[in-house]
């Protein structure tokens, strides 16, 4: 549990100190919620179907979690790029824990821009 | 405390160990002595689990590696020869991870962390994120975090390459200490012979996956009548220049070609 423990802690610390992560990938969803939400949304609304951007909202939150997952799934890929996964791969501990705990960290990390999103869009509407 | 017994290593046709034998004693210092390309790494690799022999046995502290590699993973700390740290985390934070998954006791933890951080001069820069550090500490931090779970045996690769004089000699002076009062038994591979000579007791000179000559630093420079450690070491592998695995482009390229067909 502790193993599982601290790979999670260490993908959320990771997460939280790259403010380029961050940013970055707010923007993304951010830039289609606003370019389509307020360049679209008068076309769309002239069309009498009411709020486009209620309409986009999901889409965009699910793009976005989409995204950050394909991301912290590359991290992968970098640690084994910069070397740590081999710190990982000579512990004593089973690989299935290894895999655990970087699965949470991921999903919490994506949950997290998940919400961040949303609340944006709750804010826009 | 390490047995080699025949082992070998191909890569396809390449035989990168050629069917080592040698035995390495409980508090000794062995150091693995060989041109670049001389199966060194690849020697490491299948003595801490992270590669099956070909061909030949080996035992760890007593155990097969291949038969029981959760078993000696808990017994050895090793330092790669390429960087390993989390960059993004501090020092403290590399070694508290490490500590974890190691199943070291909070307790105990603590206090080995702050003796290890001490003992290698990095404990005022403990909260700094490691990607801050020059060359040298990063290495001493991965010594530091290899003997965290005191293991019997420390892998050193290469340890000083890419070091200044002055933190190479820190360095060897520090092993050497932990050595002597912790009794932990090292297993290093370079390629300075004043460093293998300096600090090893006994030395294994290999070439092209094989050993050509071991004893004491004496031993071996008797045995060729050379004057010094690097004549004897000249002696044995020849004078050609080998291929380096350079940092290139090209080899980065090739890392990022073997990362996808994985
Ligand atoms: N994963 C691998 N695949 C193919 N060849 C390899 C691999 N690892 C090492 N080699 C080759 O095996 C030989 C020994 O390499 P290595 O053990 O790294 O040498 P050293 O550490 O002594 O410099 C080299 O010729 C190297 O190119
Ligand atoms: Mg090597």
């Amino acid at each position: 549990m502790a193993v599982v423990y601290i790979l999670w802690l260490r993908e959320v610390k990771r997460y939280l100190r790259s403010r380029p992560q961050v940013i970055a990938s707010l923007g993304q969803p951010l830039l289609y919620l606003v370019v389509l939400g307020f360049g679209l949304g008068p076309v769309f609304e002239q069309a009498g179907r009411g709020s486009y951007l209620q309409f986009v909202a999901p889409g965009v939150i699910g793009m976005g979690i989409l995204f950050t997952s394909i991301f912290s799934g590359f991290g992968l890929l970098w640690d084994r790029q910069f070397g740590f996964l081999k710190e990982t791969l000579v512990a004593p501990v089973p690989r299935l824990q290894i895999m655990v705990g970087r699965t949470l960290g991921g999903a919490t990390i994506t949950m997290i821009q998940g919400t961040i999103v949303l609340t944006v869009c709750h804010v826009a509407l | 405390m390490i047995e080699a017994r025949e082992l070998v290593k191909r890569f396809g046709e390449l035989v990168a160990v050629d069917g080592l034998s040698f035995a390495v004693a409980a508090g000794e210092i062995f150091a693995f002595l060989g041109p670049n390309g001389a199966g060194k790494t690849t020697t490491i690799q299948m003595l801490t689990t992270l590669l099956q022999p070909t061909s030949g046995s080996s035992r760890v502290d007593g155990l097969d590696p291949v038969a029981r590699p959760y078993d000696v993973r808990a017994r050895f700390g090793i330092v790669f020869q390429d960087p390993s740290l989390d960059i993004e985390l501090t020092a403290y934070e590399n070694l508290e991870l490490h500590g974890v998954l190691y199943h070291v006791p909070r307790r105990v933890r603590v206090d080995r962390i702050e003796i290890l951080l001490k003992l290698f001069e990095l404990w005022e820069r403990r909260d700094a994120p490691v990607k801050q550090f020059s060359g040298g500490m990063k290495r001493r931090l991965e010594i530091a975090r290899g003997l965290l779970h005191t293991p019997k045996i420390l892998f050193l690769d290469e340890p000083t390459l890419g070091l200044d004089p002055q933190s190479r000699n820190q360095l060897w002076t520090q092993v050497k200490h932990l050595n002597d009062t912790e009794g932990v038994t090292v297993f290093l591979t370079t390629h300075y012979m004043d460093e293998a000579e300096r600090v090893a007791d006994r030395i294994a000179i290999i070439d092209h996956g094989r050993i050509v000559a071991q004893g004491s630093p004496q031993a071996l420079k008797q045995q060729t009548g050379a004057d010094s450690l690097e004549h004897a070491f000249l002696a044995l592998t020849g004078a050609t220049i080998r291929d380096e695995r350079t940092n290139g482009a090209a080899d980065q390229m090739r890392q990022m070609a073997r990362m996808w067909s994985r």
